[in-house]
């Protein structure tokens, strides 16, 4: 379990490590876009909390099955792949940001969703690949390693998949849905 | 080659043989024949370093093994009135009081929990028994006494007056007149210091007490044990104090002992604890778990390799050589900060190196795209390595931050894990702004 603030229950603790992470892409997004036009770069940090979001809670709720179904043995190590998926899910979802933001500044004036079009194709290889690569180095590991590890190694590659379809699938379709929720 | 590229790639060298030296393990070196006869070792070195207050060995000798693959030691604690009616109260309360202050002593793996009417304390093997059992002993009380006869008070009767209980008599000062203990150093002297940090009501009783005790000693007893911790003479010049200045006493004890006794003062046991036992436990999840896992490892760098081969022909050996380097100083730095290893330490291993190795395939991909369109090598380098950095450079310095937060703010495993990712985070930082960019500029330009 989070031993973050041990006084707190479990759910508060998660609530809280995910909070401060989100506060941490916000800052994130405000040094790393402050040359992209405010609400251009505002609509493409909404959608990557959001998806961000989408992929912890999609995480628990598998995480929550597996844990009545199964009971996994994973002793005091609850919290790590909840963890890992953070920050994997940070690190893949910056491909496709910083993707839009290099073609938003190649020709100004462009749509979110319009700058996504141009570099979706290169963005969902680059990510697809970039997971299989973690899966080279879980699959191994589970396959020869001592076995005690096993649980936790499902789990990791459970979130690296999730990371993976939230960033190539969700992200793309969040940010449509915002841009046409604006035009209606 | 220029010759700052060449400067470039012996720093690498350099970098890369210390830090595997550091790495490794005590690797004997054995040769008998009848031209050579050779009897040295290489790796897991002691070094000695010279020291004011004597010499600091640093032991690289082996890697510290968590609690789950190392053996531990289980201690176990009962309360000390056993008969109370609110006994199951009180040992929650304790088990509460004892994860506090492990986490405050800077223990990040241990586990407390509860055996019938005991409470047991799992710490890894490397932790120190000792402080440990003392600072989970102490209730954290604190009391003043001043002596019952101070006519007979003469300095070269000290000793004997320390010792004999019976001469001292309580003033009414307690742990709950004091705020803080801080350790000091006097600038003049050099002295080792200890500020008593009074509440403003504690303050004035002390003032009170001293003014009466001129030129007497006053014995400050911690944890109700049967001598005093300090035994300070009241001078004539801490009555010309302002009387809002906390005092200070001039001790012989290193800064952990006032540091462990202000843990306490400010986390005390609400009942106080015996100790019962104190046993090793075997490591729960298996002691092949470090030679399964380096194997296993092992096997998924060289599919990573084969991947690069695959996706990027010869140069994505460039790309191994950089991930090893990287990695080597990874493990030497864990090594260097004592961070302990077991499956913690391997999940935040394992998210490190898939970082590495995402981002080397953003970088070759970049370069390869780039040679596919006709571009000369160096400008697409220069293109790769300086306007588009910030796509590589970005993401890890904010990852690095999150999790240098993270473990400021955390305790336990988390905390452990945080650490894990804050020293891997540094090794991708020198990944890509200086160990692939050196080798790819050295090595990668002939290869199209």
């Amino acid at each position: 379990m989070i031993s973050f603030l041990p006084s707190l229950s479990p759910i508060f603790n998660y609530l809280i490590i995910t909070a401060i992470f989100v506060f941490v892409i916000v800052i994130f997004f405000s040094v790393v876009f402050d040359d992209v036009r405010g609400k251009v770069s505002s609509e493409i940090k909404l959608s990557f909390i959001f998806t961000f979001c989408i992929n912890l809670l999609f995480y628990l709720l598998i995480f929550y099955l597996i844990k009545i179904s199964t009971e996994p043995d994973i002793y005091d190590n609850e919290a790590l792949p909840f963890l890992y998926l953070m920050f994997l899910s940070f690190f893949t979802g910056a491909i496709p940001v910083m993707e839009i933001k290099g073609n938003l500044l190649k020709t100004k004036g462009r749509s979110a969703v319009e700058a996504y079009d141009n570099v979706s194709k290169k963005v969902s290889s680059v990510v697809r690949e970039i997971s299989l690569l973690f899966a080279l180095l879980l699959i191994p590991m589970y396959f020869f390693g001592n076995g005690s590890m096993n649980m936790l190694l499902i789990l990791f590659l459970l979130s690296t998949i999730i990371s993976c379809a939230g960033w190539t699938v969700v992200f793309p379709r969040i940010l449509k849905f915002r841009q046409s929720g604006k035009k209606s | 080659m220029p010759g700052k590229e060449t400067f470039k790639l012996v720093l690498v060298s350099i970098i890369f043989t210390i830090s595997a030296l550091i790495a490794l393990p005590e690797i004997p070196f054995v040769v008998n024949s009848k031209l050579w006869i050779i009897d040295s070792a290489i790796g897991g070195y002691k070094i000695k370093i010279p020291r004011k207050d004597g010499e600091k060995v640093i032991d690289l000798s082996n890697f510290k093994k968590d609690s789950e693959i190392g053996e531990s030691q289980k201690i176990i604690y009962s309360l000390k009135d056993g008969t109370s009616d609110n006994k199951d109260q009180f040992l929650s309360e304790v088990e509460k009081t004892i994860k506090k202050r492990l986490s405050l002593m800077g223990i990040a793996d241990f586990s407390v929990g509860r055996e019938g009417d005991n409470i047991f304390v799992i710490i890894p093997e490397y932790e120190d028994f000792d402080r440990v059992n003392q600072m989970l002993l102490g209730n954290g009380k604190m009391m003043f006494k001043t002596l019952k006869d101070p006519g007979g008070w003469s300095s070269d009767k000290a000793q004997e007056i320390f010792f004999d209980t019976g001469k001292w008599q309580d003033t009414g000062i307690t742990e709950h007149d004091i705020q803080n203990l801080i350790y000091t150093i006097d600038p003049a002297s050099g002295d080792s210091m200890m500020i008593i940090s009074f509440t403003s009501e504690g303050r004035n009783k002390f003032y009170d007490l001293a003014e009466k005790n001129v030129n007497l000693p006053i014995a400050i007893y911690m944890n109700d044990s049967e001598y005093p911790f300090l035994m300070p003479l009241i001078s004539e010049t801490l009555l010309k104090n302002d009387k809002n200045t906390d005092p200070s006493v001039t001790i012989r004890y290193p800064k952990q002992v006032v540091e462990d006794y202000n843990l306490q003062l400010k986390n005390p046991l609400p009942a106080d604890i015996v100790y019962v036992d104190k046993t090793i436990v075997t490591p729960p999840i298996g002691v092949n778990f470090i030679s399964k896992y380096v194997i296993s490892f092992v096997i998924a760098l060289i599919l990573i390799s084969i991947f690069f081969v695959i996706k990027f022909n010869l140069t994505g050996i460039i790309f191994t050589y950089a991930l090893i380097c990287s990695i080597s100083v990874f493990a030497a730095l864990a090594k260097l900060l004592s961070l302990s290893i077991g499956p913690v330490f391997l999940s935040a291993s394992i998210l490190v190196t898939g970082i590495i190795s995402s981002l080397g395939y953003l970088i070759f991909n970049d370069m390869k795209s780039g040679l596919n369109e006709g571009k000369p090598f160096d400008i697409i380098y220069y293109q790769v390595f300086g306007k588009a950095k910030e796509r590589l450079s970005a993401p890890s310095i904010f990852m690095f931050s999150a999790s240098l937060l993270f473990m400021l703010i955390t305790t336990g495993r988390v905390r452990v894990f945080m650490s894990v990712l804050t020293v891997g985070m540094l090794s991708v930082i020198l990944f890509y702004s200086f160990l692939l960019p050196t080798l790819l500029f050295a090595l990668g330009r002939d290869e199209k």
